[in-house]
């Protein structure tokens, strides 16, 4: 995908002035940064959560984009099941997802009893399982479906984060992160420094 | 044991001051010495028993009760759907927002004397505890539905959840605390705005008929009684919704 001549601001403070990148649309990508940078404006750029001032954004119809961000932004009173179960088509099962992120005990407690690193992995589920199901109810047969994650790894610890990324690699899902996590980066497939 | 701890009791906090305010009454009707103005709580007490044997006690009580209830409940449907409205058409909200808060600001007894001249007297109850209760459950759902997460909100577009999705997993976990605060602001003065309406209006076997008869034919103690069922009637109600709404006020964080 390509961002083209991005000019963007947040009222009166600039945040990209003409940027243009090209992101594959294979693998894992990171992108890096300085705090406020631009990371999340570019992922939600992308996803179509915010619209440039000019230049042209170049991906994945927007439906077709699973995100994750930077906030856990749970819904109230639901289990980690109900998480994913919320977002998804009918009849779908959450427990492969859950499993994928180490939480396939937790599957039914109250998620406001979870450790915050739990949470984080309870919405990278939603997120991943989102990417795949639900996207393949809208596929066509010249798009992929691209997974975008802003600081998805905040509070995992090193562990269960190379166990999710393994995962994630096998899902074969074209996915952008945002993280200035060393570890994270240099699992990634390639880095973006903005 | 210490005074401070005994009174800290539930029991104690429940039963000294019914003790002490009965022997209040008592005092104050034996200096007044007048049943008509000031029956004793023996003579009071005595009328209440030999009103509940009664089957149109039990029919009256039931009827003002069922009365005040549905009016309550339109009233309370009234101002969720308003609510809604007035939350999302801009204009709604500039035209009905300032009527709605002119109800609530507007004595009971002009409400009544002004209904009363439009519609007909069996449904004036209703229609007053429908109007005393619409404001508030309007006030508070807007509030909940005002206070919403805008984060929330936005994750939902971003899953593409439909609107059904929406309002279950966003709007409704936001707004139930606030509607159940409504409902146990407003159900008060619903029942108290109802009977007075049924004082004023007169419809056939109401409680409210039955404390105008009293006064009329200076059946103070009658008078007494009926209160009392207004007052233990309101009591029930208040611990009914308790138990109802008991652990659904919090929401998950």
């Amino acid at each position: 995908m390509t961002l083209d001549n991005i000019w963007f601001s947040y009222g009166q403070k600039p945040v990209f002035e003409g940027l243009t990148l090209t992101i594959p649309d294979t693998g894992i990508t990171a992108v890096s940064g300085p705090s406020g940078c631009g990371k999340t404006t570019l992922l939600r750029l992308i996803k179509g959560l915010e619209t440039p001032k000019s230049g042209t954004i170049s991906a994945p119809p927007h439906n077709m984009i699973a995100f994750m961000f930077q906030e856990d932004r749970l819904f109230s009173g639901l289990t980690p099941s109900e998480q994913i179960k919320a977002v998804l088509p009918g009849g779908a099962d959450p427990l492969p997802w859950l499993s994928a992120v180490g939480l396939q005990n937790e599957a039914d407690l109250p998620t406001e009893s979870l450790s915050g690193g739990m949470r984080r992995r309870v919405s990278l589920a939603r997120c991943m399982s989102y990417a795949i199901l639900a996207c393949a109810e809208t596929v066509c047969s010249h798009s992929k479906s691209l997974m975008l994650l802003d600081e998805p790894f905040t509070g995992v610890d090193s562990e269960n984060m190379r166990a999710i990324f393994a995962n994630m690699r096998q899902m074969n899902v074209p996915t952008v992160l945002s993280s200035h996590d060393a570890e994270v980066l240099a699992m990634a497939d390639r880095v973006i420094k903005l | 044991m210490k005074a401070s701890t005994l009174l800290k009791s539930k029991p104690i906090r429940v039963i000294l001051p019914i003790i002490f305010w009965t022997a209040v009454w008592w005092a104050a009707a034996a200096a007044v010495s007048a049943e008509l103005l000031l029956p004793t709580p023996y003579a009071v007490i005595k009328c209440f028993f030999e009103l509940i044997v009664t089957t149109d006690f039990w029919s009256t009580t039931a009827l003002t009760i069922i009365r005040i209830f549905c009016g309550a409940a339109l009233g309370a449907l009234l101002g969720v759907i308003l609510s809604v409205i007035t939350c999302n058409v801009s204009l709604a909200d500039v035209i009905l927002s300032p009527a709605i808060r002119v109800i609530r600001t507007v004595p009971v007894a002009s409400f009544i004397i002004l209904v009363l001249l439009w519609v007909k007297k069996g449904f004036v109850p209703a229609l007053i505890s429908g109007l005393m209760v619409m404001p508030i459950m309007w006030e508070s759902v807007s509030a909940g539905i005002k206070g919403c997460d805008k984060k929330l909100l936005e994750a939902a577009r971003a899953y593409g959840m439909s609107a059904p999705r929406t309002l279950q997993y966003v709007y409704l976990p936001a707004v139930k605390p606030h509607l159940i605060s409504g409902v146990c602001s407003s159900v008060g003065l619903a029942w108290k705005s109802g009977v007075a309406a049924e004082v004023l209006c007169l419809p056939k076997s109401a409680v409210g008929t039955e404390i105008y008869y009293s006064k009329i034919y200076l059946e103070t103690p009658s008078l007494f009684a009926w209160t009392i069922t207004v007052i233990l009637c309101s009591l029930l109600i208040e611990k009914l919704l308790l138990v109802l709404f008991r652990g659904k006020t919090g929401g998950d964080g």
